[in-house]
């Protein structure tokens, strides 16, 4: 019998308390989850006063730019990915974006897929400016199971999945749109690992001549990839 | 030199990280979410460990590093859902169908969590005094600085609050369908 049903003293109510907090605490952690938190730590970016003196990352991110809307990241093992601060001031630009667009969102009496379209694309071409940053995947699985649920999308349509990339279990849905010769993807990608941000799911390992024209805005887990329709039809092409 | 501060952090993962995503699991109410609020808060340990190790109590630190990321991933989320939502309505206008990935274990354990659910019956302000309070093990004036109310105010919430768990807990426990939590 459960012992809060007649709490009488003083020591009652302190034991009733502990109780009360085991409940609370006891959630089940797996030891694989804590392996995954330790290897995020491992790859985690030091405090620059922790670096070794000896310490040269072999390469930082730098991408290259074709032209004001192509966007080309190249990643080195050691690089430091997404210091925070940008990443923090990039959110924040982000999250204001967004605040306005589902704020425009909310005046519109009918929500319609152009209505979506249009706010997708202003939220993205605005966010473009400060986000022409992202990671390839080197991680062919992932590139190729994603290429393959776009390639079955038609406009409207949503679909969604899981997969395992590394040790990273990735969570997605997708919902294909389209708005003039764009093709946009609103992705809601729950990635396990700090290492898999936005382009993973934009970007293919394979495409490094910076063809791509891709813009994605992260705000938290949400993130929304555009690409040219042209070029969606090479991504969807078999990787050489 | 050349201590490595992840090495440190890791160990902190072994003694706090049971307790973080505990904590982080009943500010979120998803599984997934706290999984992703503790990894941040041990990344970001790393980037501040110094910061970190000089505070009073290191699991001080990192419960309210928690918290704080906790409430940041909630804010994200209701606006970030919101446009979600409206993409997935469109397409369920547009008749298409699709097919649902299988059931995760874990969502089917969050789902069955009770305690779960009861915080979420508590309503927000309640929940957050009694998280406060078990977790950060804060005071009555600590948690009213937190939550800029008056003291009283806290011990009348917190009392109603502990008396309204107690009682979705002797429901729980006398009731055999709703036993066999896999969480606790």
């Amino acid at each position: 019998m459960n012992s809060f049903n007649h709490p009488q003293t003083d020591r009652d109510e302190f034991e009733h308390d502990n109780e009360l907090r085991q409940h609370l605490i006891n959630v089940e952690v797996s030891s694989e989850l804590i392996g995954r938190w330790k290897s995020a730590i491992r790859s985690a970016t030091l405090p620059a006063a922790s670096l070794p003196a000896a310490f040269v990352p072999e390469s930082t991110i730098v991408p290259e730019k074709n032209s004001a809307t192509d966007v080309v990241v190249t990643r080195g093992s050691t690089s430091p990915r997404f210091p925070f601060s940008r990443r923090t001031a990039f959110l924040a630009l982000a999250a204001s974006v967004l605040i306005c667009v589902i704020g425009a969102w909310n005046l519109w009496p009918a929500a319609s897929l152009a209505s979506l379209e249009n706010a997708l694309v202003a939220w993205c071409e605005e966010s473009e400016l400060t986000s022409s940053k992202g990671f390839q995947s080197t991680e062919k699985p992932a590139s190729l199971e994603i290429a393959h649920v776009l390639s079955q999308l038609r406009v409207g349509s949503l679909s969604e999945g899981q997969f395992t990339d590394s040790s990273n279990r990735v969570e997605w849905k997708i919902v294909r749109i389209q708005s003039g010769s764009r093709i946009g993807f609103l992705c809601s990608a729950k990635v396990k690992g700090i290492d898999h941000l936005p382009g993973m799911l934009a970007l293919p390992s394979e495409q490094k001549s910076g063809v791509w024209k891709v813009a994605h805005c992260k705000s938290d887990s949400h993130l929304v990839v555009f690409v040219h329709q042209g070029e969606l039809s090479k991504w969807l092409q078999p990787h050489a | 030199m050349s201590h490595d501060p992840r090495a440190e952090v890791a160990e902190w993962v072994d003694q706090y990280g049971r307790l973080l995503f505990a904590y982080a699991y009943r500010w979120t109410g998803s599984r997934a979410d706290a999984e992703d609020v503790v990894q941040s808060v041990f990344v970001r340990a790393v980037a501040h460990y110094s910061k970190v190790q000089e505070a009073d109590s290191v699991r001080a630190y990192l419960l309210t590093m928690t918290r704080h990321e906790a409430i940041r991933v909630i804010k994200g989320q209701s606006k970030g859902k919101e446009l979600l939502a409206q993409a997935e309505e469109l397409a369920k206008h547009e008749g298409e169908e699709f097919a649902r990935p299988p059931q995760d274990p874990l969502e089917a354990m969050e789902r069955s969590d009770w305690i779960a659910k009861a915080l979420q019956q508590l309503g927000d302000t309640h929940r957050n005094i009694l998280l406060l309070y078990y977790f950060e093990e804060l005071g009555y004036k600590e948690i009213a600085e937190q939550l800029g109310m008056p003291i009283g105010t806290v011990m009348s919430r917190l009392s109603r609050a502990k008396e309204s768990l107690k009682e979705l807990l002797t429901i729980h426990s006398s009731t055999p369908s709703l036993q066999g939590n896999p969480a606790l």
